[in-house]
């Protein structure tokens, strides 16, 4: 049930993925690659389409050219536009209606009527793939006009993988900015959380920071510290009304009590013992007064986080003592009580607050364990902490009660048996918060163990 | 007789010191300020002095350093509504005899002034302490009853010595507390009673009265008969 908190030093990936900043990024991001490639795909469907019809235009030319040489002069025509075709891109041919080439230096596969242009892959009638047009003359000859394709389609290929690294490269880019750009307000995010854990904590005192620039972080980070001022003034407030009413009723019950025992002597004279009933009230009035007088003390301890009284202190002497103290109690209700550790570790705290701490502890685990049970004091090592624990094998507290027997006044269920102030355990915490040691409650199966985990000397602040 | 003075600005509390010391049959004299104070303190012999932390003219603490410097060795109880520790330490170092935390009961008051004169007067610190019956060898740490020798743990002893050190008046437990222990925080009524109830059963014998009667609400005496 202890609370672990500390600041989460390094930036994952996947938290930045989550931030605001990074999603608005990656998003722009995402819309630019898809304008880009909506782009870049239409200059590609546009340049193809425009070399296609350039190409197509070279052969409706030389078709149109071929068109007005009579039928006679054609083989000669056709060999003369081989020769004077000096790219040797085009090529061209005369078919007889026998399917025999009667001249040119190609043969497109027959099957093809129509005067439009169309493809044909490599390997067809060329080793390259072609562009071609087939007019056929009324006597069935057909004249036929194809380009070699390859350099479009090698245009073409060039053109679609300088789009799709293009592409790639502006995915990478807006992902690149977006980290970047996201690590700003993370680290201001990171500030905040450290902040919040803080004051998770109790400790009210700490503030967001706000820089110059007035953003929208700035914005929120004012409303909280806003927030916070309010609650820390409201919390001042019912604190002070609670020490105010604790502290002015502090006097009329000293002297009500003093008139009580006035009243007593008065009734039985100096020497006998007073009155049984206003004997009774004396004592009553005295649990009230200690109960106001531990209420103060607890609101001091809150306030002061001095460290003024703090020296070093064997942990293991200080059981001791409390032990003894506590022998007597224990003999009488039948609880053992027995000490384990070792002498030598030393800690940094207030001697006199740490005893009212385990007297607190040994005071508790005496009022709840039947007798023939036991109590338990310990100090341990455990990795760089020494661990001072109560525990006792009575009735423990149930786990969803433990944090709230902490809380100011509160006692467990059943605590209803037994007499107690309820305000015990919640010095207790006041005054391990003041050290800034570790409180935690646990089962002991059966029982309860309380422990302290300190900061030896040697890793103190 | 026995003069005391009393350094308080809260009219309420000081009307009710004023009247339990009369009634313990104290002369008294009341100053309200802390100049007032000094100036009695200075022009006239007390045998103790109450004196409050807080008054509206001065520190207490600032007046306790004067006296301190004057060479008045008065002892002086100081009363404070400041129950840290820390404070209380500040007090004691700073010449106070006692500490008493604000509100109060008068006779645990009476009973400090009581504490305060008997251990300025001249009470045997390195011999032998007698009460009746009760014998205390302070040095080798033993006590006797009539001639038997009652074997005691050295907080027994100590708790004992105390009681034995004001025999006939009345000792509250947060006194006892304090003294036997050093301890500042409150014990609960039962664990000083547990620890009297031990005392009590190595001291009674069947056919006597008992040594340490419980006063109720009170505290613990011990009787010297």
């Amino acid at each position: 049930m202890t609370m672990v908190i500390g600041p989460r030093s390094a930036r994952a990936l996947p938290e930045i993925r989550h931030t605001t900043t990074f999603r608005l990024v990656t998003t722009l991001g995402v819309m630019f690659v898809i304008a880009v490639i909506a782009l870049l795909g239409l200059t590609y469907v546009l340049t193809a389409a425009q070399l296609t019809s350039r190409s197509d235009q070279v052969l409706f030319k030389d078709m149109h050219e071929l068109a007005g040489v009579p039928r006679a002069q054609l083989p000669n025509a056709v060999d003369g536009l081989i020769v004077t075709n000096a790219s040797g891109l085009t090529f061209y041919g005369l078919v007889g209606p026998d399917g025999r080439k009667l001249a040119g230096n190609i043969v497109l596969p027959d099957g093809v009527h129509g005067g439009a242009p169309f493809d044909l892959p490599a390997g067809s009638a060329a080793a390259v793939p072609l562009r071609a047009i087939i007019t056929r003359l009324p006597d069935g000859t057909r004249v036929e006009v194809a380009r070699d394709t390859s350099p479009i389609i090698d245009l073409r290929h060039r053109i679609f993988a300088i789009m799709a690294t293009s592409g790639l490269a502006v995915i990478l880019i807006a992902l690149v900015a977006g980290w970047l750009l996201s690590l700003g307000p993370l680290r201001r995010v990171a500030q905040f959380r450290a902040v919040a854990m803080r004051i998770a904590t109790g400790e009210l005192g700490p503030r967001m920071t706000i820089s110059r620039r007035s953003d929208e972080l700035d914005l929120i980070a004012g409303m909280i510290n806003a927030m916070l001022d309010e609650i820390e003034r409201l919390m001042e407030q019912v604190k002070g009304a609670t020490d105010a009413i604790a502290h002015d009723l502090r006097t009329p019950l000293a002297h009500l009590r003093h008139r009580l025992q006035t009243l007593a002597r008065r009734a039985t004279g100096a020497e006998a013992d007073p009155d049984p009933a206003v004997a009774e009230a004396i004592v009553d009035i005295d649990m009230v007064l200690r109960r106001f007088n531990a209420l103060l003390r607890i609101s001091e301890l809150e306030a002061s986080g001095r460290q003024a009284g703090f020296g070093p202190v064997d942990p293991m002497t200080l059981l001791a003592d409390i032990a003894e103290l506590y022998e007597p109690l224990a003999e009488e209700r039948g609880i053992g009580l027995s000490l384990e550790g070792a002498y030598g570790h030393d800690i940094l705290g207030d001697e006199t607050l740490l005893l009212e701490v385990v007297s607190n502890l040994v005071e508790n685990a005496l009022k709840f364990v039947n007798p023939g049970g036991q109590v338990a004091l310990s100090v341990r090592r455990t990795g760089d902490a020494i661990v001072i624990a109560v525990c006792d094998n009575g009735p423990g507290i149930p786990e969803a009660e433990r944090e709230l027997v902490l809380g100011r006044f509160r006692r467990g269920s059943g605590a209803a048996r037994t007499t107690g102030m309820g305000l015990g355990l919640n010095l207790v915490a006041a005054i391990v918060n003041l050290h800034g040691f570790a409180l935690s409650l646990e089962d002991a199966e059966p029982g309860l163990c309380v422990r302290i985990a300190c900061q030896g000397r040697e890793n103190a602040r | 007789m026995t003069h005391v003075l009393v350094v308080e600005d809260d009219g309420d509390v000081a009307a009710i010191i004023l009247a339990k010391l009369s009634e313990q049959g104290f002369t008294v004299r009341h100053a309200t300020t802390g100049r007032e104070g000094l100036a009695c303190a200075l022009a006239e012999r007390f045998d103790a002095i109450t004196l409050d932390r807080m008054l509206p003219d001065m520190d207490g603490l600032a007046l306790l350093a004067r006296l301190r410097a004057e060479q008045i060795a008065v002892p002086v109880l100081l009363l404070s509504s400041m129950s840290d520790v820390d404070q209380r330490i500040a007090g004691l170092r700073a010449g106070g005899d006692d500490y008493m935390v604000k509100p109060f009961s008068p006779e645990e008051l009476a009973m400090r002034i009581e504490v305060l004169l008997r251990r300025h007067g001249e009470y045997p610190d390195n011999a032998m302490l007698r009460v009746g019956d009760l014998e205390l060898d302070l040095i080798k740490r033993k006590v006797w009853l009539g001639r038997e020798p009652i074997p005691l743990l050295q907080k027994e002893f100590r708790l004992l010595e105390f009681l034995a050190r004001h025999p006939g008046q009345t000792i509250s437990r947060q006194m006892i507390f304090e003294q036997v222990w050093g301890y500042f925080f409150e014990p609960t009524d039962n664990l000083i009673n547990v620890h009297i109830g031990k005392l009590r059963r190595k001291l009674d014998r069947p056919g006597r009265p008992p040594l340490i009667s419980t006063i109720k609400g009170e505290g613990y005496r011990l009787d010297p008969a």
